[in-house]
């Protein structure tokens, strides 16, 4: 690819037939998506599906159903070639095993099929839209696979690479080539001369490698969300699923780690506090606007807010950028235009923010009165130790040390309310030391950077979430353990933790990032263990990755919420990763489980119950399902014990099994949840069947199902003369064909299609009775820990489940033909 | 490095790793919390004792039930009968001697040499043990309660008791007798036949020529013609014969002692003490010896259908005798 590396781009815009501003025409992309085919890797190899089929059909047990079912047709054959009237019921059987078989793996094979392709449409959906410039129109949702060489692409923070890209226009952009190099060192890539090794070439980043840190503009300097359509998509649930295990999983999480920001919060800063030079002001306060009216340090301090932002408003309104930023733009909106001022002080040099600095600092040009003005925003402890100056009642006067403690108690003060502070900083140029033609480097600082004239403060908030508090009251009475990991100050923390109630006790324990860096793992686990209530602030994220090890080390399912790139490695490691889906970046969506597409935290809740139900209901479908094996194998037992004629044949122990109690188990997963799903603790490794659970299903309920089934059986035998007592031992002659007189209690003497008919009709006596007792477990199975009354009746899947099953019983006993191959018989009411 | 100790104190110990041998040692019984098989002893008490008691509710409710719907019973006759019962009203056949049925083999076939002693007294024997039931009062061991009830029946004789029932007079069944081994010696063999027992079942006879069905085996319409109108006549008739048109030819002659068929003042079965199923011995005189010949009897009646293949009305068995 020569034009990768050719060092002007005026010769690659040529070489591509593309426009630096404009972008591809779409004719012109679309030519060439045709002609070299989508942007993507060579898929991995996928099973067709008559292979999938093949597969779902010969798994496992189904091998021994085959064998089974080969076995009865060979021993059909035998007979056939040995016998003049051979017996049909090896016939019927390898008929009905076959029927089985095919019918399961068709089952299975849908279920895998419809599965696939759901994941299929959720690859197709998560990672894949670029943001990509046609037309001179930046659009953010072209798929990836669409881009074709030529396309301008966007590239912000997080994102991965779309494609194989030349970079043409970047500010400190470096990119994570981990999988391809296998570097974990960020690598710095900008626009300049390339080098022959394509690989080490700067001014190229490679597609799949991770853009990890700055902000990176292709050739459109709009900053936009995306991944709007997969909101639209997922909109009932608001929490899309790509790893269908992982709600599972989530029923069974003991501790949330959540992120604070865009989980908890809204995500929707706002200003509610401004402190200058020894005020401290409320903006919601009624009177703000006029208070400050005429002040010089507030129309100071909007000139700055408005400058010091790379948040812009759009046409419509609508306001893109980091979240403080756009608080601060919303709030200065209300008092001047920030696009005006902007106009007023066009932009000439910027270092943009980032956390070794902890500020941000652009140089612009005072157009009316052709001054330079630095306009500097940051952290607070960060703005006041370079400031010198105060701008105090209209005047600039000298920072004092009194001053500046006064300052860093408001600052503690409002950060004590949890609130995000920012504070500004100005300072004009000289003109003489710095003419109109000075040149500004950002690279190499050639301005100052000191002794500016501090502006104020601006205190910012992140409301809580209105439903997180309800909704984290709810996950506590889960049993669930609830912390909060946060980048964020201490107090802001502490405060926020206080106010969604991850902390209720008046002095809960905040573990700070410095603390934890200096905590053993061993540490951390005995504090973990001795406080419940703990909130991590101002941590990195290789932190957040140690406290959900050492949550896990306690024996934990940890749920991690996060929508960082940073998040990543702690999604990952994860029981359950849970990203955000407006905020999350993709990284962070690629590697979570689940995504909550309304950044909800409430929506983690319904999570888990689901989770829980899902894991309830399986159990009761399961325990449904084993319950009818007990009055299977004991007849069975009996007849080679005792001699009785058989209680239940083949075909009715596959009758029951597939067919009647096939609809009533899988109804069972329509269950509601069950009132106390969320007032339980956690399982802890609580399998899907447990020893206790095995004894309650067939110690006792199997057991009464077996009596039932028995005493059905007794009594059709009774009733024509066979009393219980002369049953036992009675086998060989019963099922003897060569003898036509077998003598019953009364003396009656039966011949063997007489017998046999008797048989049939105990058989299908118990099988009904295994049904009704089925139907009763059912009821009975459809509730663990609640009460019937209490839950009621309403699964109406499980009702009509059940009125199949007993339709389907009837019709095994009644429908001539039907009966004769499952062995039944019709009962007849008065018996 | 105080410090440093001091963490080390609060680390958390992992349960110390067993073997195989020595975690199973420690579930069968584990000293420190007294627990045997992970359970301690008032646990296991109270376990056991919980099931115990489910158990004897679960016995006892269905020994309950089981005894209520006794109740519902009647110990002489069957709650359900004839067309409402599963046995129907179309007696079946029975043969005797039947090949061992305990050893489980589904062989009709009666198979003896007529020289060898043994294989004749196994089939003689077996012929004893099923008429035993049938020898008269006072006549020793064999005798089976209710025996004093039977009093002796002819077409003529006036109706029963409320105990009595009909004797059966097996004395009278020469050569087919035990004195005579049932004549097996001789290679011409007796097939004891009955009908089976149906509760309150009643034969509808062919007494008379009318009606008779065309397949009924010519000599037996003869027989028939001979009694007809006589009150003999009101007889449940049996007839013998080959299966196969080789077996017709192998089967030689037949005779039916003491008559042919099932006299109709046995009947109906009520379950009396000491009823005794009609006989007939069918005597081959002279079978083919050292062929396997398939037999068929059927049994006679208006009310009694036939169907081969569900042995409706109808026995089937095989006869081999050899003599070498």
């Amino acid at each position: 690819s020569p034009f990768l590396n050719a060092t002007f781009t005026d010769d690659l815009y040529s070489l591509l037939g593309t426009d630096p501003v404009k972008g591809l025409s779409s004719d012109r992309a679309n030519e060439l998506l045709d002609y070299y085919g989508p942007n993507t890797l060579t898929p991995t190899t996928q099973y067709l599906w008559p292979r999938l089929l093949f597969k779902s059909l010969c798994t496992g047990f189904s091998i021994l159903i085959w064998l089974g079912a080969i076995l009865c047709l060979a021993a059909y054959l035998i007979e056939l070639s040995t016998k003049p009237d051979p017996c049909t019921d090896n016939l019927y059987l390898g008929c009905v095993l076959i029927a089985v078989d095919v019918i399961c793996g068709l089952f299975s094979f849908f279920q895998n099929y419809k599965s696939s392709k759901i994941m299929k449409t959720f690859n197709n959906l998560i990672p894949t839209y670029a943001k990509c410039t046609r037309d001179g129109v930046l659009s953010t949702d072209t798929e990836v696979h669409n881009l074709v060489k030529g396309d301008l692409v966007n590239v912000e923070i997080g994102d991965v690479i779309p494609a194989d890209i030349r970079i043409i226009e970047s500010k400190g952009f470096k990119v994570d080539n981990s999988s391809l190099t296998g570097e974990c060192v960020a690598v710095a890539r900008s626009n300049t001369e390339g080098t022959p090794n394509i690989l080490e070439s700067p001014n190229v980043a490679f597609s799949s490698a991770l853009c990890v840190e700055g902000w990176a503009k292709g050739l459109q300097p709009t900053v936009t969300a995306s991944l709007t359509l997969t909101a639209k998509r997922m909109v009932a649930k608001k929490c899309l699923v790509k790893n269908l295990e992982a709600i599972e999983a989530l029923g069974a999480c003991t501790t949330i780690c959540s992120d604070k920001t865009g989980t908890l919060t809204e995500n929707k800063m706002c200003v509610v506090h401004i402190w200058m030079s020894d005020k401290t002001y409320s903006v919601l306060d009624d009177n703000f606007e006029s208070t400050l009216r005429n002040d010089q340090g507030f129309a100071s301090l909007k000139i700055c807010g408005a400058l010091c932002s790379n948040a812009s408003v759009s046409s419509d309104g609508v306001m893109r950028g980091d979240a403080s930023e756009k608080a601060i733009l919303s709030f200065l909106i209300k008092f001047d235009d920030p696009v005006a001022i902007r106009k007023r002080y066009p932009k000439i040099a910027e270092i943009p923010f980032n956390s070794v600095n902890k500020y941000q600092v652009s140089v612009h040009l005072e157009v009316s009165s052709s001054k330079y003005i630095i306009v500097m925003k940051g952290a607070p402890e960060c703005i006041v130790s370079k400031c010198s100056t105060l701008i105090h009642n209209n005047s600039t006067i000298n920072m004092s040390a009194k001053i500046k403690e006064a300052a860093n108690t408001a600052i503690e003060n409002l950060a004590n309310t949890g609130e995000r502070i920012l504070a500004f900083a100005d300072c004009i140029l000289n003109p003489k030391e710095f003419p109109l033609d000075y040149k500004f480097d950002t690279e190499d600082v050639n301005f100052p950077l000191k002794n500016l004239r501090f502006l104020g403060v601006i205190g910012l908030k992140d409301p809580p979430r209105e439903e997180v508090r309800y909704a984290i009251e709810r996950v506590r009475e889960a049993g669930v353990r609830v912390m909060m990991i946060t980048g964020d100050h201490p107090a802001t923390a502490r405060a926020v933790a206080h106010e969604v109630g991850i902390g209720t006790a008046p002095n809960f324990h905040v573990v700070t990032g410095t603390e934890l860096r200096n905590m053993t793992p061993d540490l951390l686990y005995l504090t973990l263990e001795k406080h419940y209530e703990i909130v991590f602030a101002r941590t990195s994220p290789t932190q957040k990755l140690q406290i959900v090890e050492a949550c896990q080390r306690q024996g934990g399912v940890v749920a991690v919420t996060g929508d960082g790139v940073n998040d990543a490695p702690a999604l990952r490691r994860a029981d359950i990763g849970i990203s955000m889906g407006i905020t999350g970046s993709q990284v962070s969506k690629q590697t979570a489980d689940i995504i909550l597409m309304d950044d909800n935290f409430a929506t983690i809740v319904t999570g888990i119950e689901e989770g829980r139900k899902i894991f309830d209901n399986l159990k009761k479908s399961v325990c449904y399902i084993l319950i009818s094996n007990v009055p299977e194998i004991i007849p069975v037992l009996m007849f080679i014990l005792f001699s009785i004629p058989l209680p239940l044949g083949v075909m009715t122990i596959l009758c029951v099994d597939l067919g009647t109690d096939m609809w009533p188990a899988v109804s069972l997963s329509y269950e509601q949840a069950e009132q106390d799903v969320m007032a339980r603790p956690p399982r802890s490794s609580d399998p899907l069947v447990s020893a206790c659970m095995l004894r309650l299903v067939y110690g006792h309920l199997g057991l009464i199902e077996f009596a039932a089934g028995m005493f059905a059986y007794f009594i059709v035998m009774a009733e024509h003369g066979f009393y219980p007592s002369d049953l036992f031992g009675i086998r060989d002659k019963w099922d003897n064909v060569a003898v036509s007189d077998v003598e019953d209690s009364l003396g009656q003497e039966w011949t063997y299609a007489e017998r046999k008919e008797l048989e049939r009709a105990c058989q299908a006596a118990y099988f009904v009775a295994v049904v009704i007792t089925q139907m009763m477990n059912g009821i009975i199975c459809k509730t663990r820990y609640n009460s019937l009354l209490h839950v009621g009746m309403k699964n109406n899947v499980l009702k009509m489940g059940l009125l199949v099953e007993l339709m389907l019983a009837c019709v095994v006993c009644y429908v001539p033909g039907v009966n004769t191959f499952f062995r039944t018989y019709p009962l007849r009411l008065r018996w | 490095m105080a410090d440093k100790n001091k963490v080390a104190e609060q680390y958390y110990a992992p349960p110390p790793d067993l073997g195989k041998w020595e975690g199973f040692k420690i579930f069968l019984w584990n000293s420190e919390t007294g627990q045997f098989l992970g359970r301690t002893g008032s646990s296991w008490a109270k376990i056991l004792l919980f099931y115990l008691i489910f158990y004897l509710i679960l016995v006892g409710f269905f020994a309950a039930m089981l005894t209520i719907f006794y109740q519902t019973l009647d110990s002489k006759m069957p709650k359900w009968q004839m067309d409402a019962s599963l046995i129907g009203n179309n007696p079946g056949l029975g043969f005797r001697p039947m090949p061992d049925t305990d050893a489980a083999v589904e062989s009709t076939l009666i198979y003896y040499k007529a020289n060898d002693k043994g294989s004749v007294l196994k089939w003689a024997t077996v012929i004893d043990d099923f008429l035993k039931q049938y020898q008269k009062k006072g006549s020793g061991s064999g005798e089976v309660p209710g025996a004093e009830n039977r009093v002796p029946c002819s077409a003529n004789s006036a109706a029963l008791g409320e105990k009595q029932v009909c004797d059966v007079p097996i004395d009278d069944f020469h050569p087919c007798t035990p004195a005579n081994q049932y004549n097996y010696e001789e290679a011409g063999p007796c097939v004891f036949l009955k009908l089976n027992k149906i509760f309150n079942w009643t034969p509808n006879p062919y007494n008379n020529t009318e009606d008779l069905p065309a397949n009924m085996p010519d000599d037996l319409k003869q027989h028939i013609k001979l009694v007809s109108g006589k009150k003999e006549a009101n007889t449940v008739w049996v007839s013998c014969e080959g299966e196969n048109p080789a077996d017709v030819e192998n089967i030689g002659p037949v005779q039916y002692i003491p008559r042919r068929g099932f006299p109709s003042y046995y009947y109906p079965f009520t379950n009396k003490e000491g009823y005794l199923s009609p006989l007939v011995a069918v005597l081959f005189e002279k079978p083919r010896t050292g062929v396997l010949i398939n037999i068929e009897c059927k049994a006679w009646a208006k009310n009694i259908f036939y169907d081969r293949y569900e042995r409706r009305g109808s026995v089937h068995f095989e006869l081999m005798v050899d003599r070498s």
